[in-house]
């Protein structure tokens, strides 16, 4: 949609021969920026809807190498696209699970195209716009997203609306691994936002959302344990709206050069999940060109309201809800991080940025999920 | 009482609202520690944690589930 309001906007050009002379001409299409990271997950854990491994519940044992690159490319003076391309090389998900007939978790490469555009429509409005291609075995899916950003009281503060669709199609698989046949679901989805200069060193901003999920919302392979000892299929609602609120607040602090930041995000949906999230981050600048990061996470959530590890009969096969997997029970997860970062155009490595980060996430229900990063970028 | 003095932050950060910050003034507010998507890749890489093993993730700003196939 940008870039056909791009030849638009070419033939019409904003910029003044006065500002030309000033700024300069047009250059047109090019790369600004390529950032490339490359994480790798380790997670440990066990969960109730796993049939892998020889007890219940079972292992939710994984490994992940994943490998993203950010490019940004300014087609003009007034719109900027930004691609985001990671890619998840997921050597081992519980690979003896039932799952693995698919063999969607033995082996498995899953990537997204995920390309935001910008188009500085005014001084003070801005157009954006979201399309996302996401591909794995056995499902494939994509998102279309818009949205409007205006700037009020001389940028002081910004204000701005935005919503997407997305279909996801995939393999539908009961809990022996059979396949079912193929299935979807479809999301919509719909964000307000604003932000606020709180004085010259703070700023604060907060959105909130809404989500409606509508289709096959199960995960078919995820088993549900009976109080006699066997296995059912998971069955959930068709429907789903999701809600999310959240505020966060930057205060950069001149004296020792350094920044805090702290959020709160408060959830609830329809399957019955409230959750509540806080955030704190901390930066200090060691040198002009290098600082460190270290942030911690605390996330409370209840479960759905038909989560069970251990069902009662009789129930009916079809229509009764129940679920085991353990991302929809109740738990916390504590969150961690440290990481170093060098500021582009500071410092011995001039226009290059580096950074490595570790993070651990753990959560009461039996996860724990280590991740270290190494990332570098430049502008172009 | 700790009703109001939430209530009362609220208000000062409501009224400190108010106060213009002239673009010559915000040489901090630009630092990139300040910026909200200071590491957009960071980001992504934590957001699938979440995403994947959190069921109350996404319906602010993202899209909530979908993508994944983990009942998200």
């Amino acid at each position: 949609m940008l870039a056909a309001l791009a030849g638009q906007a070419a033939a019409e050009p904003v910029a003044s021969d006065d500002d030309s002379v000033i700024i300069g001409a047009d250059p047109g299409w090019r790369i600004e920026d390529v950032q490339v990271r490359a994480s790798f997950f380790d997670q440990h854990g066990r969960g109730f809807q796993s049939q892998a491994g020889d007890d219940t519940p079972g292992s939710e044992y994984m490994y992940m190498f994943q490998p993203s690159a950010l490019i940004t490319v300014r087609q003009s003076a007034n719109i900027v696209h930004q691609l985001m391309v990671p890619v998840d090389a997921i050597t081992a998900a519980s690979p003896d699970a039932v799952d693995a007939i698919s063999t969607a978790s033995r082996r498995n490469i899953a990537f997204d195209f995920d390309l935001r555009s910008k188009y500085k429509v005014t001084e003070h409005d801005t157009l954006t716009s979201r399309f996302m291609a996401h591909g794995e075995e056995p499902m494939g899916g994509g998102v279309l997203g818009a949205g409007w950003q205006r700037g009020l009281a001389d940028d002081n503060a910004t204000v701005g609306v935005n919503g997407s669709i997305g279909i996801d199609g995939f393999d539908d698989h009961d809990h022996f691994g059979d396949f079912l046949g193929k299935t979807a679901r479809e999301t919509l989805n719909a964000n307000v936002s604003a932000s606020q200069l709180l004085s010259p060193t703070t700023v604060i901003d907060g959105s909130y959302g809404v989500t409606y999920q509508h289709g096959t919302l199960r995960t078919g392979w995820n088993a549900v344990p009976t109080t006699d000892g066997l296995l059912t299929d998971e069955v959930l609602p068709r429907g789903r709206v999701r809600q999310a609120l959240s505020a966060r607040l930057a205060q950069f602090i001149p004296l020792t050069h350094s920044t805090v930041k702290a959020q709160y995000r408060a959830y609830h949906d329809g399957f019955g999940i409230t959750a509540h999230t806080i955030e704190a981050m901390v930066y200090q600048y060691l040198a002009p060109w290098l600082y460190v990061r270290g942030s911690y996470r605390f996330h409370h959530q209840t479960g759905v309201d038909f989560f069970t590890t251990a069902i009662a009969k009789p129930f009916d096969d079809m229509t009764t809800l129940r679920t085991a997997d353990s991302d929809l029970a109740p738990f916390d997860a504590n969150e961690w991080s440290v990481s170093a970062s060098t500021v582009r155009g500071r410092g011995p490595f001039k226009l290059w940025s580096f950074s490595a980060e570790l993070m651990r996430y753990t959560r009461t229900n039996d996860l724990r999920i280590t991740v270290g990063s190494l990332s570098f970028g430049r502008p172009l | 009482m700790k009703a109001r003095v939430l209530w009362l932050l609220v208000a000062i950060a409501l009224v400190s609202a108010c106060r213009i910050v002239p673009r010559n003034r915000r040489q901090h507010l630009a630092d990139p520690t300040m910026q909200p998507d200071e590491d957009v890749l960071r980001d992504r890489a934590h957001a699938k944690i979440h995403t994947a093993r959190e069921g109350a993730s996404g319906g602010d700003g993202e899209p909530a589930g979908g993508g994944c196939g983990c009942s998200n």
